[in-house]
């Protein structure tokens, strides 16, 4: 009987630490809104268009998704200038703060749900009636800007199809006219397309003719533009204390401000990055949507790795699963290769509540062992997908448990 | 070669005229729009100017058969008056422009997105449509609106064009209204809509024209004779030929850029263009 009640509180004891641990690492992540620029002028536009809004959103970020996933500008030759200019003028800004708010359309009102939920405070740890002035757990607040609104992040995705056709067509075309050949008006030679909502159910030249040239060699050129919500103590402190109110007493004043309130809120450009999608193998792929969604998914995935190689603050942090051996839920999604190394974090708070991260080592991913978790990879039977998880050797430090977090180091 | 060249570049550019007017309809007024506008390499290279990726501000006035339809970012007009068999175009800033016979204009360049075919040059260039009330409805600056969409297959295959239109019935409208929309027959003003048009001209390329239309005020109002007619002192030279259009808008563009007036000069924001709605 004792050893029983030992194994029930051993194991007690293990579920919190582990629900902790999840909550530690839930509370971690970043908010993501992606966007994808279109180009209705290109080949393939209609198709890459509704595979973006089908896709699986990346899982180690928050969806901060605000309801636009596409937009189009007229003149396209300098999109760092025309990200600028949307922003500013759909006030992006003030949208992603008012998402994090919740803020009622209607009413203006805002609440703390959407805080909590992403920085896992219970409810007595945010005790917070901004409206009241009844501030308790402020440095909850501190964080929770710190921590959650300061890591929102906007990735606008330039993508459009590779089209190595046209040069040919156009010599072709050439040729036809002096041998006289040429049909004067040939048809538009883009991929017709009906009314039907998925543009690859309703083009017959998806269907028939035409179909196996294109697909074997579709390729995507995507550039991820990355931008961040600036969200300093100043800011915050202007938001709560000048423009925040909640229901039951929503003040109108207060509603007005924030409506009106332009410049407060903006986005900083952090940079850019821009692959072609390499060869993708047509194992596993059954429909030309099957392809299709292959290429852009590993493409933007691909993207948001080199994002994250090249900007620091953007780096995704994944916990630590099991000890024999080391093992993390990431893998060649997130560009992992046999020359990558990843520091361990231990999660520390301060007096005040406050978490910090203190790196106690160095691990890297075995060789062999690296997890294939990309789009589709286990459609394609390789064995790198069974592997569910990839394992690493330890390089320095020691002591590691589960629920470590782990995150590269450039 | 090279008129069929100029002919499809009309057609690709919305050239918009008048129509036969023939019914009791009753709409007269102001009705402006804004034009999304994005063309590939190959139309902004051979549009002389009348093609640019931006914003366009269009305005129609419409009375009784007759209707102006002023482009005022390129400070162009076309006028038709069918009644005298007249349509012209002019520049407000040149102060000049070029009268065609009414009906051959709208052949010419006014039938593009129309279900029937048309004869120019004595050659009758078929179109196809499938254009149709969805049976959906959407509410636009609060008035309700029918939508159409369907494909425009014209000029014996040579352009594809996708459509959605938003259509109001609040007011009567004449049929000449139809040309504004190229041919297009729809019951009541056009409050919203996009035009996708691909097409390939041989030795070119892919010409490619993306433009989206959204009314931005319509007002009921007495539209005065002035406002139907020529300034006295426009030089305007009657001709049917084209290349002269095209010769105006080149002196057009070039005027314009001279001055800075261009309107990707003054854009003082970047053009953009979403569909959906935002949830915060």
């Amino acid at each position: 009987m004792r050893v029983f009640y030992i194994i029930l509180i051993s194991f007690t004891s293990l579920v919190y630490l582990q629900a902790q641990n999840d909550s530690v690492f839930r509370y971690d992540r970043g908010s993501l809104y992606m966007m994808m620029i279109k180009h209705p002028n290109l080949a393939f536009n209609k198709e890459i268009e509704y595979v973006f809004g089908n896709i699986e959103k990346p899982d180690r970020f928050n969806d901060h998704y605000l309801g636009v996933k596409s937009v189009q500008f007229a003149e396209d030759q300098d999109q760092v200038k025309n990200i600028y200019s949307f922003i500013k003028q759909v006030q992006l800004g003030k949208r992603m703060v008012a998402k994090w708010f919740n803020r009622d359309k209607q009413t203006g009102g805002f609440d703390m749900e959407l805080v909590k939920e992403r920085g896992n405070y219970n409810a007595t740890m945010i005790d917070v009636n901004i409206a009241k002035e009844r501030i308790r757990g402020l440095s909850l607040l501190e964080d929770a800007g710190e921590r959650l609104l300061s890591h929102t992040y906007l990735v606008v995705n330039d993508i459009y199809y590779v089209d190595k056709s046209n040069r040919w067509q156009v010599s072709k075309d050439w040729l036809n006219f002096a041998t006289s050949l040429a049909e004067p008006w040939l048809p538009g030679g883009d991929t017709g397309t009906g009314t039907s909502e998925n543009p690859l159910e309703s083009s017959y030249n998806w269907l028939y003719g035409g179909l196996m040239d294109n697909i074997k060699g579709f390729r995507v050129k995507v550039t991820s533009y990355l931008f961040r919500l600036k969200w300093n103590d100043e800011i915050a402190q202007q938001f709560y204390s000048q423009l925040y109110t909640e229901a039951p007493d929503i003040d109108v004043d207060k509603v007005m401000k924030f409506n009106e309130s332009k410049d407060l809120f903006t986005l900083e450009y952090v940079g850019k990055v821009e692959n072609v999608s390499s060869k993708t193998s047509l194992f596993g792929v059954k429909t030309n949507e099957d392809l299709i969604k292959k290429v852009c998914a590993r493409a933007l995935d691909k993207n948001l790795a080199d994002l994250q190689h090249s900007f620091a603050d953007f780096r995704i942090k994944a916990p630590l699963v099991s000890l024999s051996p080391l093992k993390a839920y990431i893998g060649m999604k997130e560009d992992m290769n046999e020359e990558s190394r990843y520091e361990v974090l231990e999660i520390q708070f301060d007096e005040q509540g406050k978490m910090r991260y203190k790196k106690v080592g160095v691990i890297k991913p075995v060789k062999g062992k690296i997890w294939d978790n990309r789009y589709m990879a286990a459609e394609e039977e390789v064995a790198e997908a069974r592997f569910n998880g990839t394992e690493f050797q330890k390089v320095s430090g020691g002591d590691f448990y589960e629920g470590m977090l782990i995150r590269e180091i450039k | 070669m090279k008129t069929k060249i100029l002919f499809y570049l009309f057609i690709f550019l919305g050239v918009t005229l008048s129509a036969m007017a023939q019914d009791d309809a009753s709409f007269e007024g102001e009705i402006t729009y804004r034009n999304f506008e994005n063309h590939n390499k190959v139309v902004l290279k051979f549009s002389k100017g009348m093609a640019y990726n931006g914003a366009r501000n269009v305005k129609v006035l419409i009375k009784g058969y007759n209707m102006h339809i002023i482009d005022e970012s390129l400070h162009m007009h076309t006028l038709l008056l069918p009644g005298e068999d007249k349509a012209i175009i002019f520049n407000d800033l040149l102060k000049k422009g070029q009268q065609f016979p009414f009906t051959e204009y709208v052949n010419n360049y006014l039938s593009s997105f129309s279900p029937e075919d048309h004869v120019v040059s004595g050659v009758t260039l078929s179109n196809t449509s499938t254009i149709k009330d969805t049976g959906e409805t959407k509410e636009y600056k609060g008035q309700l609106c029918k939508i159409y969409k369907g494909q425009v297959i014209a000029n014996n295959g040579g352009t594809t064009s996708d459509i959605e239109l938003w259509v109001s019935s609040k007011y009567d409208i004449y049929k000449c209204y139809w040309y504004f929309v190229n041919g297009i027959q729809v019951p009541g003003i056009v409050l919203k809509w996009t035009y996708d048009t691909k097409g390939k001209v041989p030795l070119f390329g892919q010409m490619s024209s993306f433009v989206a239309s959204e009314l931005k005020t319509i007002e009921e109002r007495v539209v005065t004779e002035e406002e139907m007619q020529v300034p006295s002192d426009y030089d305007i030279t009657v001709s049917k030929s084209p290349f002269k259009v095209l010769k105006l808008y080149g002196s057009t563009t070039k005027y314009l850029k001279k001055n800075g007036m261009y309107p990707t000069q003054i854009e003082s924001d970047v053009t953009y263009k979403i569909d959906e709605e935002w949830d915060f």
